[in-house]
């Protein structure tokens, strides 16, 4: 049996401010294997984004242990988790987070940038990402150029390039219309048809039915749900 | 009226909100300051200097005498005892005093030997003929005879006795390489009127200077009493009038006997004898000095622009972040005055503390600068004045441009599109 | 990731925001020019003396009498050999002297067309003195029958015209009655070269004509009738003169301000009275201790690159906070800390780089105007690529570690922050 994917063990991320302290997230424990899609939701302040933070490597957890494909990233580093995120993980946000000043292009080629890759191999690599995301009419353009789908498959293209195993995307459909929104779950899908792990944080019950597991957060605390829970709680938030 | 002063408070407090980026804009004035001030205190300490020394040359004086025209094998005109008395002649009546002046080169030996002194048989009055006094001793007297005493110029002092003070040098006496090497005692030593000495040698070095005015300008004489020199040929015979307005006429009657010596004059068209008004030449050679001290001033004021050009971009910058803070502003009631007025105080408050700031930076720079360069810097207080003054100048205009843009944005649009 | 990326982004950056980049770098920009151009015009003259002395009449003396003096001694061919003896006794090469005297035209008459403006009387080959050349012919025996005369360029010109061909063997009357025949001719000087004064000023130049001749002027310096200095008509008779009224030396440009002294020394002892012409100025530049003046360029220089310096400091800091959620964005996709500081130090040094680069061509321009208005003929510029490269080198490290505090600040922006805030 392979290992899981991400192994999270009492993994708890607390903020001091002044004399305030705040628990974004308490203790949790959380096995996910490789290739699976999962789907967390819960209302805005909940703590998704420090989840999803600590699950992306961004933001250090203050206690347990996170073991990301084996590896304990707990005791990594700043420039180790860099590079962890710049090999290991993709990211697609809800605000597509794309560089204003450069073509899809460029915003494809960034991590292959950071891993040290040359010049033409970097080029290739991201027109063939640019390709299989359907835009590669659109390289040259910069993102004041691309509708709000088109931006958020140059974010996917983004983190194809790299070949990731694990994606997280928060709200990736949260700014775009109906049909936009579907071309991009239908590419989150086919990823994952792929041995991609995918985190979908979402407050959509549509979106969330993509996922084959359910997580939901609320005052910081993740807990798994059984589908038919789902509506119950999904209809609550925000 | 208190809104604005409620708003100039804020400026300050926006400040102190932000010490590194505002001790920064202050740091930038304070260079701008302190390079205002070493270049202003170098080109004007300079020039006031300079015109110090021209008026010490006589403005009073007409001087009467040979012309320095190279013509050779042109007649050379007698000008002795004769033409003495009847300048004596013309300018009776108008309180002159007359002196004449013969001269001839010598090697003179005090304690060393110095080649190329200017020997000058001289009337008691000469030290009249210019604005400077002794600096030791007495001058020539009616009763002094032949060599019994001569008088040194104070550079001619320390060229002859190198080391010794002026007044230990009144007493001595110096060897003359004239008939029969005589040896004169020092009685008095004359002021040296050039500050800068070093610099007119360095241009004179092929002693090309030949005015009638020059002779002397070098001041390094030894003066005799009129008989100590030989020959009966003048050199010169300066009258020093009491007031401009016998000078005028005492010129006026001058100049109908012998033509006029002007500054502008073509020298080959001069004739052997001409009088010379020593006033037209400083007037004219004051004018001269100001081209030096004018490209002085470019400098200071290009730095200042440059300054100003680069602390209203940095304002501009700021302000376009702080949009979102001004408009919240005015939806709590500040008018546009008082934007402009925060934005305006915040400019001048910088940009003074930071002329301030270059105030003390520019004195030592100055200091290290003339050290290495061996030249005088002049500083005065009211460097110190125009500096501020400056400073404040640059506040205004940098932050001329970002009030504008303060006052000008609107504040819905600015909110909604941040809201969007 | 390559530090070259990173000069290339920057570069981006720089094209997108040409003007704002403009007008931070002016501190650099005016500091390098101004700093620059006395040193472009120092170090271009110092080469012009070496290189064309001659031509700019950087290596004579002229002497004569002092106008001022009542009943001079005259000057004789004895006090040439004087000089000439105390020189090389100080090691100094005598490259040419001569003493001529002077026969001019009665004054108020017209010069016909073939006669000279001056005959020199003095040895055959005395115009060497003057920085004149041999264009055809020999130099005059002072021995020959007939006098001989070798003659300066333009009036060559006149001579072999009358004579339908070459002027060489044409017969040439002087002031005095005589005939002399023509044995040599001289090369025409260019007209630049031909208006220089015994000063080496251009006497054409309207700086001298207005400012620079008056002042001196003023301070005395005679000219008179030396206009037959600046003609190129003059005829060079060889002669055994009993006195002289110019004496004429050559020296090399560099040694001529120890030489002076020995001439009036030389003369003095021999009782002389005389005054001394020469293009002092270029000896004041030769001279090391002009160097020390560079010290006010040099800090000029970093004043304005302080200011330059604090001002890209103040606006880095500005909009390294602006572009946090962009460089979240990079920090997320795998840049570390170092990766986001090389970044704004590659923008420093982009932005040193091209503030000099301007700096430089706006310096040359400053010396090409300053050279149009000195009536010195010899002044002129050089690119001085020592200092440049001086200019580029503090440049760049000042501009560097200005790019330090915000690329610090930058590189500490919590990425997690930048992208949540939005």
């Amino acid at each position: 049996m392979t290992p899981p994917l991400l192994d999270l063990s009492r993994v708890a991320r607390t903020y001091r401010n002044g004399d305030v302290v705040v628990e974004a997230l308490k203790p949790l424990d959380l096995v996910v294997g490789a290739g699976e899609c999962i789907a967390v939701m819960g209302p805005s302040g909940s703590g998704k984004s420090t989840f999803l933070h600590v699950l992306g490597c961004l933001d250090r957890p203050t206690a347990g242990t996170y073991r990301l494909d084996g590896r304990d990233v707990t005791t990594l580093s700043d420039r180790e988790l860099a590079g962890v995120r710049n090999r290991q993980i993709g990211f697609v946000f809800q605000r597509f987070h794309l560089l204003r000043d450069e073509t899809a292009l460029r915003n494809v080629e960034l991590p292959l940038r950071y891993a040290g890759v040359g010049r033409a191999e970097r080029r290739r690599r991201a027109g063939a990402a640019l390709e299989a995301v359907g835009l590669a009419a659109r390289t040259t353009h910069v993102p004041g150029r691309l509708s709000g789908g088109e931006q958020q498959r140059v974010a996917i293209a983004r983190a194809l390039v790299k070949e990731p195993r694990l994606v997280l995307a928060d709200e990736p459909t949260g700014n775009l219309d109906t049909a936009s929104g579907d071309a991009v779950l239908a590419m989150l899908d086919a990823l994952h048809d792929r041995g991609v792990t995918v985190i979908l944080i979402t407050h959509d019950l549509e979106v969330a039915r993509h996922g084959g597991r359910q997580l939901t957060i609320r005052n910081g605390v993740v807990a798994e749900v059984s589908p038919s829970v789902v509506p119950r709680i999904a209809g609550g938030g925000g | 009226m208190s809104s604005l002063v409620a708003a100039a408070v804020e400026g300050v407090r926006h400040l102190a909100r932000h010490p590194l980026r505002s001790a920064l804009a202050a740091l930038t004035c304070a260079v701008a300051i302190a390079v205002t001030v070493n270049v202003v205190s170098l080109s004007y300490g300079m020039d006031a200097d300079l015109r110090r020394d021209i008026a010490r040359f006589g403005r009073l004086t007409v001087d009467v005498g040979r012309t320095p025209v190279v013509r050779p094998g042109a007649p050379r005109a007698s000008f002795g005892e004769a033409e003495l008395a009847t300048v004596r002649a013309t300018v009776a009546g108008l309180d002159a005093i007359v002196v004449p002046l013969r001269s001839e080169r010598v090697t003179v030996t005090g304690a060393v030997e110095v080649r190329q002194m200017v020997l000058a048989a001289v009337g008691v009055g000469f030290p009249r003929t210019l604005a400077i006094g002794l600096k030791a001793g007495r001058f020539l007297r009616e009763d002094d005879r032949g060599l019994a005493a001569c008088v040194l110029d104070e550079s001619s002092a320390k060229s002859l006795f190198p080391g010794v003070a002026p007044a230990d040098v009144v007493g001595r006496t110096v060897r003359l390489s004239t008939a029969g090497t005589p040896s004169v005692a020092v009685v008095g030593v004359l002021e040296d009127p050039m500050t800068y000495r070093a610099l007119f040698e360095a241009f004179d070095e092929g002693r090309g200077a030949r005015t009638l005015i020059s002779a002397l300008l070098s001041f390094r004489n030894v003066y005799v009493p009129e008989d100590g020199i030989a020959s009966k040929e003048l050199t010169t015979v300066s009258v020093v009038l009491p007031d401009e307005a016998r000078l005028d006429v005492a010129f006026e009657r001058l100049t109908r006997l012998w033509p006029a010596a002007g500054v502008d004059a073509d020298p080959a068209s001069l004739a052997p004898i001409n009088v010379f008004a020593r006033k037209a030449w400083m007037d004219a050679f004051g004018g001269s000095t100001q081209t030096g001290a004018f490209l002085g001033n470019l400098v200071w004021i290009l730095v200042c622009l440059v300054a100003c050009v680069m602390v209203s971009t940095l304002n501009l910058v700021e302000i376009r972040e702080r949009y979102d803070e001004l408009a919240i502003r005015r939806c709590e009631g500040a008018r546009r005055r008082d934007v402009v007025a925060q934005v305006a105080v915040e400019g001048l408050v910088t940009s003074v503390v930071g002329g301030l700031a270059g105030l003390p930076l520019g004195f030592v720079g100055a200091d290290v600068l003339a050290r290495i360069v061996q030249f005088p810097f002049r500083f005065d207080v009211r460097f110190a004045g125009v500096a501020v003054l400056v400073s404040v100048v640059i506040g205004l205009l940098s932050s001329a441009i970002p009030a504008r843009r303060a006052a000008a944005l609107d504040p819905a649009a600015v909110l909604s599109r941040r809201l969007s | 990731m390559r530090f070259l990326d990173d000069v290339v982004l920057a570069l981006g950056r720089l094209r997108k925001r040409p003007v704002r980049s403009l007008l931070l770098l002016q501190g650099t920009i005016w500091g390098v020019a101004v700093s620059l151009f006395p040193t472009a015009v120092i170090d271009g003259t110092r080469e012009a003396v070496r290189l064309r002395g001659t031509d700019v009449g950087a290596d004579r003396i002229s002497i004569t009498l002092d106008p001022t003096r009542i009943d001079p001694k005259p000057l004789t061919p004895a006090d040439v050999d004087a000089v000439a003896a105390k020189w090389t006794a100080a090691g100094i090469p005598v490259e040419a002297a001569t003493g001529v005297a002077l026969l001019l035209p009665p004054r108020g008459t017209a010069v016909a067309r073939g006669a000279p403006d001056a005959v020199l009387l003095g040895p055959g080959d005395g115009f060497r003195a003057r920085g004149l050349a041999l264009a055809s012919g020999r130099a005059g025996d002072p021995r020959a029958a007939t006098p001989e005369a070798v003659v300066e360029g333009l009036l060559a010109e006149e001579v072999a015209a009358a004579a339908g061909g070459s002027a060489l063997g044409a017969r040439l009357p002087l002031p005095d009655g005589r005939t002399a025949v023509v044995v040599g001719t001289l090369a025409t000087r260019p007209a630049a070269q031909r208006r220089l004064n015994d000063l080496g000023f251009d006497t054409d130049h309207p700086v001298f004509r207005g400012a620079t001749g008056k002042l001196l002027a003023n301070l005395g310096v005679p000219f008179g009738d030396d206009a037959w200095k600046r003609t190129d008509r003059c005829a060079w008779v060889a002669a055994a003169p009993a006195t002289v009224d110019w004496i004429f030396l050559r020296a090399p440009p560099d040694r001529l301000r120890e030489a002076s002294p020995l001439v009036e020394a030389a003369l003095h002892d021999a009782g002389k009275d005389v005054v001394m012409f020469r293009a002092f100025f270029y000896s004041l530049l030769l001279h090391r201790d002009v160097d020390r003046f560079q010290a006010v360029s040099l800090a000029l220089f970093l004043a304005c690159l302080a200011m330059s310096a604090v001002v890209m400091a103040s606006v880095g800091l500005l909009t390294a906070l602006k572009r946090a959620p962009e460089i979240a964005v990079h920090r997320v996709e795998g840049a570390t800390r170092r990766d986001v500081m090389a970044q704004f130090l590659a923008e420093g040094l982009v932005l040193s780089v091209a503030g000099t680069l301007v700096g430089w061509a706006l310096g040359c321009g400053l010396a090409e105007v300053r050279i149009a208005l000195e009536p010195l003929a010899g002044m002129t510029w050089a690119f001085p690529w020592g200092y440049a490269l001086v200019t580029l080198l503090v440049s760049v490290v000042v501009g560097c570690a200005a790019a330090l505090l915000p690329a610090w600040r930058a590189a500490s922006c919590d990425p997690v922050e930048a992208l949540t805030d939005e």
